[in-house]
């Protein structure tokens, strides 16, 4: 066989090669649907949210310094508990890591956990944990050996969030629409933020499940009110104290019917919340002033054609955040399934006294 | 030893008649079952026995069903399911993400053609909350208010109106739809609901004295 009927052959098999590939990509434009079937509406009748996506760089603040894979299938709940120890709650269980990212222990739950809080070093029990599930609260030991079972108030109730205070641990409860307020040894003591219409006092507003709780450096208990959109603090026998936050779709306010989804207090007192829709973790002064910006949409990994996807298995992703006694900022990724860390990369720059908004009732 | 033995002529006739008249009752029982089945899956493939759906936990909001209806104004609208939400002061299936006052001027609406209606509910907390209804006439199935709900709480979602749907044999619509969210349904239960609000209307049908629950109930089915 001759040089030239080699080189000829060739050829033969690259043009065939090069035929089959036009053949088989019109064949697939014509046959998978999302590549030819589009409508034929102006622009005017779709969602645009590239403006919202967009973060300024210069407000960012924060930078992703690790990424801890959860293990579970569904992630739900993100707590950080004594020595900076890791906790997330999905699936049945709880997975515990390390500061670094090493897994610790695993810890079975009974039902489904929804939510979790650790006993920090002030706690009767330091690393004790209360977990959030559809029956009420699941508490364990330390060790992860079960200790008790909290039942829920009602049929209609729902736990969302858990904190823990120095002698008490509260639950939102976005069923009842209150906080409840339970003593260490989980007898119920109190319903903070029940209507009271005489002091003309409305209930929180609670359109949907997102309703959390967190505690302040001198033990105050927050409380979002995302119908309201809505920061408030309590004292400790459950009257409003004060109450902060805007609402609109610029970052300075919170976006939409409900929001923020999650809130968690850093160890300077400043705010940490975390907006669902478009997904946005900020932080507030202790005033409730806007400060900066630990990530936005797509520091978070979603692309702006993500958002707005209707289908349930894309909707509504959001992420829960907790604090260590670094100022890490930890945000729990429902989609990668993983514990995002955020680490301070400058100095706030609003943090004097008399800048805030806060009201006082 | 003389005796004759018997011949193909003496055996034939009776076998015959014996293998015939058993083949002819096998051949009349597979005539009849076949009939039979013929005839049962010819009664469940009536057009009115079974109708085109949307399955609203698939259904992306793509704009497709649109203007890929048969119709000149599409069957399919939007529809506000009360379990999950429909109560608001800034709903985002109503205002624009870019609003500038929470008024129902144009340019504040996400609606491009004004077919969601809102109605004052009460005031609470200085916040006005309204209760948000679609205009069927206005609809035309766009899903722009879909995608714009699905950013919180996902109550708005399409369905194919029956009362507008002509059930064609081969959906125009279902064809183009790039989620396969169309589905055949009971012409009897022709509506879906999402899976996390069926529960909820489930419960409340429940109820002896909720008779509006108990009817929705009936007539929808979850994913």
């Amino acid at each position: 066989m001759t040089n030239r009927s080699i080189t000829v052959g060739r050829l033969l098999i690259a043009a065939t090669l090069f035929i089959a590939a036009i053949v088989g990509t019109y064949a697939l434009v014509r046959v998978v649907p999302q590549t030819g079937r589009r409508n034929e509406l102006p622009p005017a009748f779709s969602l645009d949210l590239k403006d919202k996506f967009s973060v300024d760089p210069s407000l960012i603040r924060f930078t992703q310094t690790a990424e801890i894979a959860a293990g579970l299938e569904e992630v739900r709940a993100l707590a950080v508990g004594p020595e900076n120890r890791i906790y997330v709650a999905g699936d049945r269980a709880i997975a515990i890591f390390q500061p670094d990212g090493t897994p610790h222990t695993d810890i079975a739950v009974k039902g489904q956990p929804r939510c979790l809080a650790v006993g920090g070093n002030g706690w009767k029990d330091p690393g004790s944990l209360y977990v959030g599930t559809d029956q009420g609260i699941e508490v364990f030991s330390p060790n992860g050996e079960a200790l008790d079972a909290w039942p829920a108030v009602s049929d209609k109730s729902r736990i969302t969030s858990i904190a823990i205070a120095k002698e008490s641990v509260y639950a939102a409860d976005a069923g009842e629409k209150v906080v409840l307020r339970y003593s260490p040894e989980g007898e119920l003591v109190g319903r903070i933020g029940r209507p009271d219409p005489e002091r003309e006092m409305p209930g929180f507003i609670i359109p949907s499940h997102s309703f959390d709780v967190a505690i302040g450096p001198d033990d105050e208990l927050y409380a979002v009110n995302p119908g309201a959109r809505r920061v408030q603090s309590y004292t400790p026998d459950g009257e409003l104290d004060s109450f902060w936050g805007t609402s609109n779709a610029s970052i300075e306010g919170f976006f939409g019917c409900c929001n923020p989804a999650h809130l968690a207090v850093l160890p300077d007192g400043r705010f940490v919340t975390s907006e669902k829709g478009i997904p946005r973790i900020k932080i507030y002064t202790p005033l409730g002033e806007f400060d900066s910006v630990v990530a936005g949409p797509t520091e978070l990994g979603l692309h702006e054609t993500a958002a707005g996807d209707a289908r349930t298995s894309k909707a509504n992703r959001i992420y829960d955040i907790a604090t260590d006694r670094l100022g890490h900022v930890l945000v729990l990724d429902p989609v990668g399934r993983c514990v995002r860390v955020f680490s301070p990369t400058g100095k706030p720059d609003s943090t004097e006294e008399g800048k805030g908004q806060v009201s006082r009732r | 030893m003389n005796e004759k033995p018997p011949t193909m002529s003496d055996t034939q006739p009776a076998n015959n008649r014996r293998d015939f008249l058993s083949d002819g009752l096998r051949v009349a029982g597979v005539l009849t079952v076949g009939s039979l089945a013929g005839y049962l899956a010819g009664r469940r493939g009536q057009p009115g026995a079974l109708r085109w759906q949307i399955d609203p936990d698939k259904c992306m909001g793509c704009g497709n069903c649109a203007t890929h209806c048969v119709l000149d104004l599409s069957a399919v609208k939007a529809v506000q399911c009360f379990e999950m939400c429909g109560y608001c002061d800034i709903c985002t299936g109503f205002y624009d993400v870019g609003y500038t006052q929470l008024d129902t001027a144009a340019e504040n609406q996400l609606c491009p053609t004004g077919a969601i209606v809102r109605k004052l509910v009460e005031e609470k907390a200085g916040q006005r909350f309204y209760e948000y209804t679609i205009d069927n006439p206005q609809c035309i199935g766009c899903a722009k208010c879909v995608k714009g709900c699905a950013l919180m709480n996902g109550s708005l979602y399409l369905q194919v109106l029956h009362d507008r749907c002509l059930n064609c044999n081969e959906c125009s619509i279902a064809v183009a739809c790039p989620t396969e969210a169309f589905v055949r349904v009971p012409a009897d239960r022709p509506y879906r609901m999402k899976k996390q609000a069926l529960p909820l209307i489930q419960q409340k049908a429940k109820d002896p004295s909720n008779r509006a629950a108990r009817d929705l109930a009936d007539r929808v089915q979850s994913s």
